[in-house]
């Protein structure tokens, strides 16, 4: 499976690697990175039909998540990308908008990779 | 020289090329002027041509060309040429708002055009100078224009300018709310696009004529005219002309009840939107009719949440023009799922944006008039010509009965002098009555002005007796008023009633006439709508009642006018004038007299609604006091909420690392077991990084809560001596902090110049704080304004957003009498000078709806008075504003 991860922080990256470096050592995670939305809408255009599973953060500078998010939905239409936000910003507001722009699921920084880890499989 | 525009020109298309593929006819166009380089006038229409196709798709391009045929025309002196580009330069400064530079074009142009007597550039000038006066408001102007430019296209036979014509007076009678008149113009339009098989035309007029059946509520009507856009818009492959008839249908199948099909249209509107480059304004009223279409159909919820996400989009760019009814949806679909307090909140901001409508409505019904009435003019002066030529057919024919009766012979001489004795006074008389009309228009051309004061000083006024008062004062300069009343229907006692009426200057006591008295013609001009024009009462009353009325008060008059006073399809009751003398009253006084009315029954209407209004500011005002309150409590909770949100991001860090750290540390343990030394290096390895990037984050968290709790130390509401130099840094980091957690693309210079020799004040920290933070959370605000909208004289080049704050002692520094200064500076926007005496008012804000409570200015400056100082600002429009307080020491 490919996921691209979006963050604004580098250190997302590294610590992806980390926590996940069994399952890339396996080959049963492939990661991808995008520092800013308009990276990720990049990769996604460039790579349309490879399946992909996004995980997102919402305050970015440029392009927010919830911008990237209902890009993509509305852009593709048939099956949607699964879309998963990460974002330290919890607050109920931001939750009801990522769930009304069609977000898949909902997580909270600092993030449970071990949560993060079951939500995969069972995504998977 | 010559080089450099060619290589520019080609620049340009080569540019051009990469862009807009669809617009073929430019496409031709380009290819011509490539391979046509002689400097001749040819080359100069090719330039001109171009220019005018790429106005939209490309206007730099556009400019670009009508430089280089301004240039090449003047060099071959061609004014048809030149003419034509400063008439296309002219629109261009007007879509630009350069309306200076539009109008100094326009004349050098028209004078060319004119010189030349180039009827189809002449058509084309008139109609951009319509445009220009009808998007400055002037609509008699406009009209003026468009129907010169109409007659041009005509008299040129250049039919797609005459198409295009008609379809702006439509669309102008549709702004002026004259449907009827809208109509016959738009099908016209329509007409004469179909015979030429002119396909952008006929896409045109049928959204035209969709938009006015629209607004008339006639939504079949309307329903037809889109769908047949639509469909010559998909034979042209217009995908921008599509997608916007795509939501005007889906719009009106919302307004006829046909969810499904308002649903399934509107989504494809949407997801245009979505799929091409984004336009917010657009954005936001298809999210209005999708709000709409759920809250309509039993989805208030999902209403609500597209009606919300509509305004978020409309004030995203300042888009103004449905704000009124995007708030209003939002007050239903809050009301329907018993959200009072949503529901109240923008019911209040709906009916605010209500009332700056009527004052337009007021402006819109005045140029109605004063259109109206010109063109009443124009077919009095077109009347007149027909009456010259008639009368001079009617000389000739008189000058050959004269030849005839020569050659018949000197015996009919005596007949003949006779006859030519009548024809002359017959002319003497014809040419006198001539003279009574042209003196007759000419007087009405200067009451237009007349009426335009009387109006405005009719409605300028709140209070009933007042207006009646200037309606009276006015009616009197104009015709023999002798009684002259105004009677306003009560409907809770079911009368008509006079509060004020004037008999020979002298005002009679207050009457007032039972709806149920027919014998009344006040009652009967209420009941039926209708006029009364009455000149002789003893002979005419039987056509309309039993016996003559007699007055309530006062002599019975001898001639009277009763006119009913109605705005729109509201009655209010009416006015009259009386006499004591028979046939008192002309045509003139009574169209004079009915201009009057309509002012008098705006002004009424205008009183009643500021009744209703004093009422709703009394109940404003008690919230009011619990709204400053919570927002005393809000501005903090807002900071301290962004920022605990904030710390999350590098708890993230260190919590996950450290756990990572956990991990590798096992894992490199069992490879020093195996004795893999190498790899239990680069674990070690991997393990200090992840310690450093713990420690950073961890720093990074802890500056983040310094500032929060730096904050809500100490809450005693007494006065303490404070270092205010202290205090200031650290509420300018607080709300730099807070804005950055908001939004992370936000980014300022901070500079601060404090005075080191000030020492402790005695203030209350938090409340002097409160004041520093609201200051400098504006200061952000301007420059971030100023960052995404330049100001339009100033430019926004080079931009380096800037905060200033500085303290500084002035006066004695021993013991009293010495004052403390803080200066918080910003180089944004500056404010205007027409709001700079409000902003300490309390709920004056210039932010846009929901973003701000408009009591932060307000509360800082109670806090200082409060403390016995003063708050001030400087402020230069475009160059920012700087906020002082000043302290006793």
């Amino acid at each position: 499976m490919k996921i691209l991860v979006v963050d604004d922080e580098k250190d997302m990256q590294t610590l992806f690697e980390q926590r996940f470096r069994k399952e890339i050592r396996n080959h049963e995670a492939e990661f991808v990175f995008a520092y800013s939305g308009e990276e990720a809408v990049f990769y996604l255009d460039e790579h349309v039909h490879e399946a992909v599973l996004i995980l997102s953060d919402i305050n970015m500078p440029g392009m927010s998540g919830l911008e990237l998010l209902s890009y993509i939905k509305h852009k593709y239409a048939s099956p949607p990308p699964v879309v998963m936000m990460i974002t330290a910003y919890g607050d109920a507001d931001n939750y009801n908008e990522a769930m009304h722009l069609g977000a898949d699921d909902f997580l909270t920084k600092p993030l449970d990779f071990n949560l993060l880890k079951e939500k995969l499989k069972i995504k998977n | 020289m010559e080089k450099k525009i060619s290589l520019l020109l080609f620049g340009l298309i080569v540019s051009y090329n990469f862009l807009h593929a669809q617009v073929k006819p430019a496409d031709s166009l380009h290819n011509l002027l490539v391979s046509h380089t002689q400097e001749d006038t040819i080359r100069v229409n090719l330039l001109n041509d171009l220019a005018y196709e790429l106005r939209r798709p490309k206007p730099e391009a556009t400019d670009s060309l009508i430089k280089l045929s301004v240039i090449l025309a003047g060099k071959l002196n061609y004014a048809k040429g030149k003419g034509y580009a400063l008439a296309i330069q002219g629109s261009r400064f007007y879509a630009i708002l350069k309306y200076k530079e539009a109008d100094s074009v326009f004349s050098i142009s028209k004078q060319l055009l004119e010189s030349v007597k180039d009827r189809k550039d002449e058509a084309y000038l008139l109609r951009s100078l319509g445009n220009m006066k009808m998007d400055e408001g002037n609509y008699a102007a406009s009209l003026d224009n468009f129907l010169a430019g109409l007659k041009m296209a005509q008299a040129a036979g250049d039919i797609k300018q005459e198409v295009e014509i008609e379809r702006t007076i439509g669309y102008l009678y549709n702004v002026l709310g004259e449907y009827e008149k809208a109509i016959p113009y738009q099908t016209d339009a329509l007409k004469h696009a179909e015979s030429i098989d002119y396909k952008i035309g006929m896409s045109g007029a049928y959204n035209a004529i969709g938009k006015t059946y629209k607004t008339q509520g006639n939504y079949p009507a309307s329903l037809d005219g889109y769908t047949k856009g639509l469909r010559i818009d998909e034979q042209l492959k217009d995908s921008n002309g599509i997608f916007i008839d795509y939501g005007n249908i889906g719009d009106v199948y919302e307004r006829m009840g046909n969810y499904p099909e308002a649903f399934s249209h509107i989504k494809v509107y949407l997801d245009f939107l979505w799929g091409s480059h984004r336009l917010e304004d657009r954005v936001s009223w298809g999210e209005w009719v999708l709000g709409k279409a759920f809250t309509h159909s039993g989805d208030p919820a999902k209403g609500l949440q597209h009606a919300k996400y509509s305004l978020e989009q409309a004030n995203k760019v300042g888009w103004r023009l449905y704000l009124r009814e995007i708030t209003q949806l939002i007050a239903e679909s809050a009301a329907k799922l018993k959200q009072w307090d949503t529901a109240y909140k923008y019911q209040v901001l709906s009916s605010n944006y209500k009332d700056s409508l009527t004052g337009q409505e007021i402006a819109r019904k005045t140029t109605m008039l004063q259109a109206n009435f010109e063109l009443d003019k124009k077919q009095a002066e077109i009347a007149l010509l027909t009456k010259d030529k008639q009368l001079q057919i009617e000389e000739n024919r008189r000058e050959k009965i004269f030849l005839f009766a020569l050659l018949g012979g000197l015996a009919s001489l005596i007949v003949f002098a006779v006859v030519l004795y009548r024809n002359n006074r017959q002319k003497q008389k014809a040419n006198l009555l001539l003279q009574k009309q042209k003196e007759e228009i000419d007087s009405k051309a200067s009451n237009v002005e007349l009426l335009g004061e009387i109006g405005r000083k009719i409605t300028s006024s709140l209070s009933v007796e007042t207006i009646i008062g200037t309606v009276y004062d006015n009616v009197n300069s104009l015709m023999d008023a002798s009684v002259f009343g105004i009677g306003i229907y009560n409907d809770a006692l079911k009368a008509i009633e006079f509060p004020a009426t004037y008999e020979n200057g002298q005002a009679l006591p207050f009457y007032s006439n039972s709806i149920n008295d027919e014998n009344r013609f006040a009652v009967l001009c209420f009941i039926r709508r209708e006029e009364f024009i009455i000149g002789d009462l003893e002979k005419e009353y039987k056509d309309y009642m039993q016996h003559i009325p007699r007055p309530k008060a006062g002599k019975p008059p001898v001639s009277l006018i009763y006119l009913p006073l109605k705005v729109k399809d509201n009655i209010l009751g009416v006015i009259t004038v009386q006499s004591f003398q028979k046939n008192a009253f002309s045509d003139y006084h009574l169209y004079m007299l009915r201009t009057i009315a309509i002012y008098a029954a705006i002004a009424l209407e205008n009183a009643e609604s500021f009744k209703k209004l004093n009422l709703t500011v009394d109940s404003l005002k008690k919230t009011q006091k619990q709204l400053i309150q919570s927002e005393k409590m809000a501005s903090l909770g807002e900071l301290t909420a962004g920022i605990a949100h904030e710390i999350q991001n590098p708890l993230n860090f260190v919590n996950n690392f450290s756990e990572v750290n956990t991990e590798l540390i096992e894992e490199m343990k069992e490879e020093i077991n195996k004795g893999n030394l190498e790899d239990a290096k680069a674990i070690a390895n991997d393990i200090a990084e992840n310690e450093q990037k713990i420690n950073h984050h961890g720093k990074r968290a802890d500056a983040i809560v310094k500032g929060m709790l730096q904050h809500s130390r100490s809450s005693s509401a007494t006065k303490e001596p404070t270092d205010i130099n202290k205090l200031a840094d650290e509420y300018l980091r607080l709300a730099y902090h807070g804005l950055r957690a908001k939004d992370k693309s936000f980014n300022a210079t901070m500079k601060t110049d404090f005075d080191e020799t000030i020492g402790n004040i005695n203030i209350i920290p938090q409340d002097i704080g409160r004041v520093i933070l609201n200051l400098i959370t504006n200061a952000f605000y301007a420059i971030a304004e100023k960052k995404k909208s330049p100001h339009p004289l100033k430019g926004g080049e080079n931009y380096e957003p800037i905060v200033t704050v500085t303290t500084k002692r002035l006066g004695s520094s021993l013991g009293d009498g010495g004052k403390i200064e803080i200066r918080v500076a910003d180089n944004g926007n500056g404010i205007p000078q027409k709001v700079i005496d409000k902003i300490f008012q309390p709920f004056f804000t210039t932010k846009p709806t929901g973003q701000g409570t408009g009591l932060g200015l307000s509360l800082s400056y109670d806090i200082i008075k409060a403390h016995g100082g003063e708050l001030k600002v400087e402020t230069k429009e475009g160059e920012g504003a700087e906020f002082i307080i000043l302290l006793q020491a």
